[in-house]
C-alpha cells in the first residue's frame, strides 16, 4: 500500500482553484476590495517592480471571502443583538424616562395629581441591573369634596382598568387617601420605584408641627417681608391691601 | 339520667347558645346621639332607617311598599344628614343602633375605618341610583353654553389676578365671563346655607371649578382652599332662597329679568319644562342618560348600607325583620329601573350594567370591601 505523506490535500487545491477563478473570471470584484488611492501615485521601487506571481494575489482572494464572512456575521450578531439581546444592554436615562410615558404610568401621574403630589425628582441608575424611580412631593391638602372626587375617579379607573399592574397604582392611591384622611400624619413625599423591582416608599410627617424657636422666628420674618411687600404691590396697583384672611 | 349527664347537657347547651344565630350580638358601644326608640323596636320587628334628609322621600316610599307588599309593621325613619348618620349607623350594633343608612354620597374610607373600629364590620352597600341639579334659565331666555369654571367667575367674590393675588369680582354680564354667552346681566338664585343642595353647590360646582383654576389649585392648605373657593360675591347678583326652594325658585324666576340663572334639582326642572329652560355644562346637557353614565358632572350617587350582623339568615334566625326583603325590594327593576317609582320621585337609575353588578352582590349580601 502507497502512502503519499507529503502529497498537498486536494482540497487545498480545490480552494486555490476556485480562488484563482474568481479572479480570472471578474477581476473588477477582487479589485473593487483596493479601490484607487485618492492621493498620487508614487513612483514604483525597484522592490516593488519584481515580476507579479499569483501566489502574491492569494491574500486579496482570500480578504474578498473573509470579508464576506464577516460581513455575514456582523449582519447576523447586528440582528440578533438589536431583536434579540437588546434587552440585555443597559438602557440610556432618556429611554428609562421616556419608557414611562405610558397610559397607565400618565393614569398613576394624573391621579398623584389629584391626589395633590406632584412629580419633583426623577432618579436613574445606568448599569446591568438598571433602576427607575420617581419622587413625589406635596403640593396641596385635600378637602373632603376633592377626595369623594379622587375616589370616585379611582373607582371608575378600577371599572376601566381591572389588571394587576393597575390594582397595585390605585393601592398607592388608596394608601395615601387613607393615610392624609386619618390620623395625624401625612404622607410628604412618595416616592414610587419602577425598576429593578416595583417598590413604593412612604415618607410621612405629623401634619401639626410646633416651629422651633429658631424656626419660628424666622417664619414670622418671611410673613413681614411677604406682608410688606404685597402692601406695596397692592399700593402700585392703585387698591386697598387685601384682607389677611388666608394663611401663607 | 345520672348527675354527671345532666351536667354534661347543661355544657353543650351552653356552649352552642351564642352560636344561634345572631342571638348574641358582640357588646357595642352607645350611639354618638342617643334617640328614643319606641319599644316596638326591641322585639326586632321594626327596621331603624338613619340618614340623609335628600333620601327621606324615597326610604318611605320603599318602606310603604314593605308595608304594603311583606306585611310588614311601618319603620322608624330618622333624618340628620348623611354625616351625623353614617356616625350613628357606625357607633356599634345591637337594637339601639340603626340597621340602614341612607347617603346621599358614597362611605368614605376613613367612615369606613370608624365603622370596623366600632365592629361594624360587615356592610352591604347598595347604590340606588343618582340625584342631580340642573342649571335652569326662564324659558324665553337664550342658550347659556356654561362650563364650571365660567360659572365660577361670574358667582365668586374674587377671582385670581396671579397666584396669591385675588381681586374682587367685577364681571357683571355673562359676556364678560365668556363671549359665548349672551350679554345679559349676570344673576343666580342658590340654596341658602342650610339647605343640603347649597353644600352640593359647593362641592361640585365651585370646587370642581377650583381644581381647574391654577391660581386656586396651588393654594396649599384645604380649608383656606376651599374658604377661598367657595366665598360668594355680595354685592346683589345672587339670591338666596329658602324652603319650599324649588317652588320659590319657580316664582323668582318669573319676575326677574332675562340672564337670571338657577340651581335646581334636575327632575324638578324637567317637570316644569314649560316654564323653565334647562342649560346645558361643559357641553352636556343634563338628561337620563348622561346622567346614568356620570357624562353629566353636576350629580351625586344615593346609597342604602345595611347593617350584615343586624339581618335575619335564612332559618329566620336574626335581630331584625325585614332587612332582607328589603334589600330585595331596593334591587328590584320596578323600584331602581328606569322606569321603576324611585324614578317618579326623581332618581336617575343607574345603568343597566351597573344595575345587575349592584343587584348580585345585594342579593348574595356580598359586604364592602375596599
Amino acid at each position: 500500500m502507497i502512502v503519499h505523506h507529503h502529497a498537498i490535500p486536494y482540497w487545498i487545491l480545490a480552494v486555490l482553484l476556485i480562488m484563482k477563478s474568481v479572479w480570472a473570471i471578474n477581476p473588477p470584484v477582487a479589485a473593487a476590495i483596493h479601490p484607487p488611492a485618492i492621493s498620487p501615485i508614487p513612483p514604483i521601487t525597484e522592490e516593488q517592480d519584481l515580476p507579479v506571481d499569483l501566489v502574491d494575489e492569494r491574500p486579496t482572494s482570500v480578504d474578498l471571502v473573509w470579508n464576506y464572512s464577516t460581513r455575514t456575521v456582523g449582519w447576523v450578531w447586528g440582528t440578533l443583538r438589536d431583536n434579540v439581546f437588546s434587552w440585555l444592554i443597559p438602557p440610556t436615562p432618556a429611554s428609562l424616562t421616556s419608557s414611562v410615558s405610558k397610559k397607565d404610568a400618565n393614569q398613576l401621574f394624573k391621579l398623584l395629581g389629584d391626589a395633590g403630589y406632584k412629580l419633583k425628582e426623577i432618579y436613574t441608575d445606568v448599569g446591568i441591573i438598571p433602576g427607575l424611580s420617581f419622587k413625589f412631593g406635596q403640593v396641596r391638602e385635600l378637602s373632603e369634596a376633592d377626595y369623594e372626587y379622587l375616589e370616585s375617579l379611582v373607582i371608575d379607573w378600577e371599572r376601566l382598568n381591572p389588571g394587576v399592574y393597575a390594582s397595585l397604582q390605585r393601592k398607592i392611591i388608596k394608601t395615601v387617601i387613607a393615610v392624609n384622611q386619618s390620623g395625624d400624619y401625612q404622607v410628604a413625599t412618595l416616592t414610587v420605584k419602577l425598576l429593578p423591582l416595583p417598590d413604593v416608599a412612604f415618607s410621612m410627617t405629623p401634619k401639626q408641627v410646633f416651629l422651633g424657636e429658631e424656626s419660628s422666628t424666622l417664619m414670622r420674618a418671611i410673613q413681614r417681608v411677604e406682608r410688606s411687600i404685597r402692601a406695596i404691590g397692592n399700593k402700585d396697583k392703585g387698591k386697598e391691601p387685601l384682607k389677611e384672611t388666608r394663611k401663607d | 339520667m345520672t348527675k354527671v349527664n345532666w351536667i354534661w347537657s347543661i355544657a353543650l347547651v351552653a356552649a352552642f347558645l351564642p352560636f344561634r344565630g345572631h342571638s348574641a350580638p358582640p357588646p357595642s358601644p352607645q350611639p354618638s346621639e342617643v334617640v328614643d326608640l319606641p319599644a316596638e323596636r326591641f322585639t326586632g320587628q321594626v327596621m331603624y332607617v338613619i340618614g340623609s334628609t335628600l333620601m327621606r322621600d324615597y326610604t318611605v316610599a320603599i318602606m310603604d311598599r314593605l308595608m304594603k307588599n311583606a306585611k310588614l309593621p311601618p319603620a322608624i325613619i330618622i333624618n340628620k344628614g348623611s354625616t351625623r348618620g353614617i356616625e350613628t349607623f357606625c357607633s356599634g350594633t345591637g337594637l339601639n343602633t340603626p340597621d340602614i343608612v341612607a347617603l346621599s354620597r358614597r362611605l368614605r374610607s376613613t367612615e369606613l375605618e370608624n365603622c370596623r373600629a366600632h365592629g361594624v364590620t360587615d356592610i352591604i352597600e347598595i347604590l340606588i341610583g343618582y340625584e342631580a341639579a340642573g342649571i335652569v334659565s326662564r324659558r324665553d331666555d337664550q342658550d347659556y353654553p356654561l362650563t364650571l369654571v365660567s360659572m365660577y367667575n361670574a358667582i365668586a367674590e374674587e377671582l385670581p389676578r396671579d397666584v396669591n393675588d385675588f381681586v374682587p369680582n367685577s364681571n357683571k354680564r355673562w359676556r364678560d365671563v365668556d363671549p359665548d354667552l349672551p350679554n345679559t346681566d349676570i344673576r343666580m338664585i342658590i340654596p341658602v346655607q342650610s339647605l343640603g343642595g347649597r353644600g352640593f353647590m359647593e362641592d361640585r360646582m365651585l370646587q370642581g371649578a377650583c381644581r381647574k383654576i391654577l391660581e386656586i389649585k396651588t393654594i396649599f392648605g384645604a380649608e383656606d382652599r376651599v374658604k377661598q373657593c367657595i366665598a360668594l360675591r355680595k354685592d346683589g347678583r345672587i339670591i338666596e332662597l329658602d324652603t319650599p326652594y324649588d317652588r320659590n325658585v319657580v316664582q323668582s324666576l318669573a319676575t326677574s329679568p332675562l340672564g337670571t340663572l338657577a340651581i335646581i334639582p334636575l327632575r324638578f326642572a324637567t317637570e316644569h319644562q314649560e316654564f323653565l329652560k334647562i342649560q346645558s355644562l361643559e357641553g352636556v346637557v343634563p338628561n337620563h342618560e348622561t346622567v346614568s353614565n356620570r357624562e353629566y358632572q353636576f350629580t351625586r350617587p344615593l346609597y342604602f348600607l345595611i347593617k350584615k350582623a343586624h339581618i335575619k339568615n335564612y332559618r329566620r334566625k336574626g335581630l331584625v325583620a325585614g332587612l332582607r326583603e328589603f334589600i330585595t325590594e331596593v334591587t328590584r327593576e320596578s323600584t331602581v329601573g328606569p322606569s321603576g317609582y324611585l324614578a317618579k320621585l326623581g332618581v336617575f337609575s343607574a345603568d343597566s350594567e351597573v344595575r345587575d353588578e349592584v343587584r348580585e352582590a345585594s342579593l348574595r349580601l356580598r359586604v364592602i370591601n375596599r
